[in-house]
This record gives C-alpha cells, sequence and structure tokens, in this order.
C-alpha cells in the first residue's frame, strides 16, 4: 500500500514537473562576440533568445524557460554549465550568429563531443561523470533531438541547413543535459526572427517525444 | 725582475680565465668547420629526399580542392610535419581561404611519437569565421596530414607555446587525426 502510494506520488510528481529549456545567447558584457552590420553577435543573439522564450511561453504550456544571462552580465567559464545542471534543465540550446555578406544564408547545428568514439557510450548510471564527459550521460538523446531540429531548419526558406556537427564545441563543454548549438550566418541583422518559427515547432516534437 | 714576471704570469692567467668564461658564456663559439660539413652530407645523404605530397583544402560547400607539391623529407616525423605545414598553408592563402601570414614555428612530438604538438606563430583564424569554416580549416589540415602518411594518432594546436583559445572549438583537447566528420 504504501509502495504504491509513493509510486503514484513519485510519477505524479515527475509528470508535473516543467520541461525545462535554457537558452543561452552567446557573448556577454566582456565579449562581444562577431560583428555583423552596425551590431554586435551579443546584442542580436540575446534579442532572439527573448523572443523564443516569449513565444515558447505562449505556445508550450508546462515549459519552463530560462536564459542563462541578461545584459551586462559577465559569465565565468564554465558557469552556464554549473547552472545548467545544478538547475537539471532537460534541454540547453546555444544560440550564435555570424555574419554572412551573401546569400543564402546558411545555419549549422553543434553538439559536444570529445572524441568520435563518444558516440558508443552507454551511460552507466552510478559511475562518476567528470564534467569534461557530461556530455556522455545524454549522447544518445542530444543526437536525437538535433536531428529533429535540423529536420524542422530544413523547412525553412530562409537558410540553407549545414548538417548536425558532432565535435568539440567549447560552450557546450560540461553540460548533462541534451546540449545543442545553433549557429546561423546572418545577411542582415534581423534574419534571426526566420528562425523562431521551426525552432519552436522542432521544440514541441522534441518535448512531445 | 722578478715582480715584473709575476705580474705577466697574472696578466696572462687573467686572460686565460677571461677567455675560458666567455666560451663557458657562449659569448665565443669555437667550431670545427671541418667536422660539420661532414655532419651535414651525411645527414643529407641519409635522410632525405623529396617527396610529392598532397594538400587539402575543404570548402564552405563541402568541396574539396587538392595540390600536389614536392616537399624535403627527412626520417624525422616533426620535422616532416613542420614543412607539410608550412606548405599547407602557403596553398590556403593562395586559395584565398586565410588572409594574414600564417606559419608553423615549431613541432614536437610526445614521448610514445603519437601526438604532435603544432605550434603556429599566431591566432589562425579571422574573427567573423564561423564555427562550421573553422571546422573545415582544422579538417583540411587533419586530412593533409593524414593522406600524406605521417604516423600520428592526434595532435594539439598551439599558438605561440601555449593552447590554442577560440570562443567556439576546444583546442585544449587533443584532436584525433581522423577529424570528427571524415
Amino acid at each position: 500500500m504504501r509502495i504504491s502510494t509513493f509510486l503514484i506520488f513519485f510519477f505524479t510528481h515527475q509528470a508535473l514537473m516543467p520541461f525545462t529549456i535554457m537558452i543561452d545567447p552567446s557573448g556577454d558584457a566582456k565579449h562581444t562576440g562577431r560583428v555583423i552590420q552596425d551590431t554586435f553577435e551579443r546584442g542580436i543573439t540575446l534579442q532572439c533568445a527573448e523572443q523564443l522564450k516569449k513565444e515558447i511561453n505562449q505556445h508550450l504550456p508546462n515549459v519552463r524557460v530560462v536564459l542563462t544571462r541578461v545584459p551586462g552580465e559577465t559569465i565565468q567559464p564554465l558557469q552556464h554549465a554549473s547552472f545548467a545542471n545544478r538547475l537539471q534543465a532537460d534541454l540547453y540550446l546555444s544560440i550564435c550568429f555570424y555574419p554572412e555578406p551573401e546569400l543564402p544564408s546558411h545555419v549549422a547545428m553543434f553538439h559536444y563531443l570529445s572524441n568520435p568514439t563518444d558516440l558508443w557510450h552507454e551511460f552507466a548510471p552510478l559511475s562518476f561523470y567528470h564534467i569534461t564527459q557530461a556530455h556522455l550521460i545524454n549522447i544518445k538523446k542530444t543526437a536525437n533531438i538535433g536531428n529533429t531540429l535540423l529536420k524542422h531548419l530544413q523547412t525553412s526558406s530562409s537558410f540553407i541547413t549545414r548538417g548536425l556537427f558532432a565535435v568539440p564545441f567549447k560552450p557546450l563543454l560540461g553540460i548533462k543535459a541534451p546540449a545543442l548549438a545553433i549557429e546561423a550566418g546572418l545577411c542582415k541583422k534581423e534574419d534571426w526572427k526566420h528562425l523562431i518559427s521551426p525552432i519552436l515547432t522542432a521544440l514541441q516534437e522534441a518535448i512531445h517525444a | 725582475m722578478r715582480n715584473l714576471l709575476y705580474i705577466a704570469i697574472c696578466s696572462i692567467l687573467c686572460l686565460l680565465g677571461c677567455f675560458f668564461f666567455l666560451i663557458q658564456e657562449s659569448w665565443i663559439v669555437i667550431t670545427s668547420p671541418f667536422a660539420q660539413q661532414q655532419a651535414q652530407q651525411t645527414t643529407q645523404q641519409k635522410n632525405t629526399a623529396y617527396k610529392t605530397v598532397t594538400l587539402y583544402s575543404m570548402q564552405n560547400n563541402n568541396q574539396i580542392k587538392k595540390e600536389t607539391t614536392e616537399i624535403v623529407y627527412s626520417d624525422n616525423t616533426a620535422h616532416n610535419i613542420k614543412l607539410l605545414l608550412n606548405s599547407w598553408l602557403l596553398f590556403l592563402e593562395d586559395e584565398h581561404i586565410i588572409e594574414h601570414e600564417n606559419h608553423i614555428i615549431s613541432v614536437s612530438l610526445s614521448s610514445s611519437k603519437q601526438e604532435a604538438f603544432i605550434c603556429l606563430n599566431q591566432y589562425p583564424f579571422e574573427k567573423s569565421w564561423s564555427t562550421y569554416k573553422k571546422m573545415m580549416w582544422i579538417e583540411s589540415l587533419l586530412k593533409t596530414i593524414r593522406e600524406n602518411g605521417v604516423s600520428i594518432t592526434s595532435i594539439r594546436l598551439l599558438v605561440q607555446h601555449q593552447p590554442l583559445q577560440d570562443d567556439h572549438l576546444h583546442f585544449e583537447l587533443s584532436w584525433p587525426i581522423k577529424g570528427f566528420i571524415s
């Protein structure tokens, strides 16, 4: 009786727990990022992250969105990873932009891998994972969500997708949750708006999968 | 008379001391020209030969450009990598992939001879480059080493003998010679 009550409580609690998405707009007060037209990458990524948060809050109930920084804040190395791991985020999304002088614009996706053999890793729940191996915990889930996101980005007429690459992508180091980075080339600084809709649709699919 | 003799001996000994001090501090270097010539000739005859190598450049649109060139190859792997990569950097300059002049300062091998520490003179990427373009640069470098039969398994990139610091790619790690997108 007691066990069944505990299980009911446990699964109800799990079901009611909000899905947490952490969005990391690249750059901070100290790191301006790349120059896009007459502005810096850090400003555009923040605009994009705030808009994405707004859209997710509108369209996806039971999803909590957290931004890793506010304007004027300086981030220490691995601060995002520590923040995401303590918050037990369910998905981590890093957004980066670069100047692309000529059309068509491109978009590429990355997830962290320190060695190609990491993809064979099987999660061992009682093992100690060093911070440089944190990505191994959800490596398969990360690749699945990445492919979903990529599939939806391919539907965007404004961007040509380059693919999903597993490389040592530094901003995603040390994050336990499935962590992905989207890097898009912008011809005009407002072009990021075309990314919101496919990302939102992909997130809907990824959350319900 | 005896005093003069003492003064002369002291002066000679003092000069000799100064001379040995200068040799010890490498202010004066004495080498035998015959010995050096012999050593050079032996090294050249034994170890060096021209070798045709292929240089690769992976472009943004997944195209691979190739160029063959000849470099002097020896049985010194680190020196071979240095020459190969300097030719490769010149090739990238010709292709207008890199704008500023890069070159390899030095290459050292780990004790197992499996890992190469490649030291560049400056940060090799433009500030505006995408991560994808940086990735193509490093994959081209790895492919050039791999396809030319250099027997190492990984590399580490350094700039002025410090790990290469980049905002997007993690170069404190050792990069496997097989690359990440092969």
